[in-house]
């Protein structure tokens, strides 16, 4: 198995998520971004690459947000089917993990849940960061979406 | 009659188990702890120990609640460690402790059944010794740290 090396480092309310470079579509600018009143976590859509994708804010919880934080600068968009899938953030970098001697580390099997995205961990300034598929965390978003639907449902 | 050390463990909640006296690497007093998200609320924090990232379980937190009920008033933390075959490195993880280890002497005219009111330690105790008239399990900590245990609690 090829390790992988490049990474798009997402970072939003102090939370640093990591996700393999080639499961990136595009970083585009929060200005790009047809922002909407929420329905199914979605705060807005972002009209390029000749498709529609909807647009998610996640806080550092990794739980939905309803609105969109002022920080919120940049969007990326992963890769997804049928259409490219976007988180707005606050930075966004790109970093070779080789290059800068980073070492991830598998999570505990005592800290991992069926839904969660994340896959390891790794040491990454002064914080402990995520790393995530891109798969997974497109997984991730559209299951807590179901549930954000499921519970406005249950008070409807 | 044979005669061993081992650590008595005071967890929150007025839990008690015991470790073999090598299993006990070191106790660690408010180091700093970093919380991950999307991981089971008995497991969410980590903490950085001899340059790996460490998981830090609430065994109290697993056995008793279904929520964070139990609060943990202590910042002790003890590193536990493990091995799954005796062929294999030695593993790494940690536990919320409600208070120092004891390092006590245990016989074999101690060992006890698992009193009915316990039974929650059973899918991880070795066996169990009386202790000052209290009935203490020595936890399996290969075990506890398992991916197949961890797979369990999902399941059930």
């Amino acid at each position: 198995m090829t390790e992988i090396s490049l990474y798009v480092l997402l970072v939003f309310d102090g939370r640093y998520l990591f996700i393999p470079q080639h499961e990136v579509e595009s970083v585009e600018i929060i200005s790009d971004v047809k922002l909407i009143d929420t329905s199914e976590g979605v705060v807005g859509w972002f009209y390029g690459h000749g498709l529609e994708s909807p647009v998610y804010s996640l806080n550092d919880n990794l739980s939905l947000l309803l609105e969109i934080p002022k920080k919120r600068d940049y969007l990326v968009l992963l890769k997804a089917n049928p259409q490219p899938i976007g988180i707005i953030c606050d930075e966004v970098e790109s970093i070779n993990l080789q290059k800068e001697l980073l070492q991830p580390q598998e999570l505990h099997v005592v800290m991992k849940t069926p839904t969660s995205p994340i896959r390891q961990l790794l040491r990454y300034q002064d914080k402990i960061a995520c790393i995530c598929s891109g798969t997974a965390l497109v997984k991730y978003l559209s299951h807590i979406s179901k549930q954000l639907l499921n519970s406005e449902d249950g008070v409807l | 009659m044979t005669e061993s050390r081992a650590w008595l463990l005071h967890f929150a909640g007025g839990l008690k188990a015991a470790v073999g006296l090598h299993e006990m690497s070191q106790v660690l007093i408010s180091p700093t702890l970093f919380e991950i998200p999307t991981t089971p609320y008995y497991s969410s924090d980590v903490l950085i120990f001899q340059n790996r990232i460490l998981p830090v379980l609430n065994i109290s937190n697993m056995l008793l609640a279904n929520k964070k009920t139990i609060i943990v008033t202590t910042r002790v933390i003890g590193v536990a460690v493990y091995q799954h075959e005796s062929t294999e490195f030695s593993q790494y993880a940690s536990m919320y402790l409600d208070g120092m280890p004891e390092n006590i002497m245990v016989n074999d005219n101690q060992i006890c059944d698992l009193p009915k009111e316990q039974k929650y330690w059973e899918p991880f105790a070795l066996s169990c010794f009386s202790y000052h008239e209290t009935a203490i399990p020595i936890i399996d900590l290969a075990y506890l740290f398992s991916e197949e245990f961890n797979a369990i609690k999902h399941r059930a």
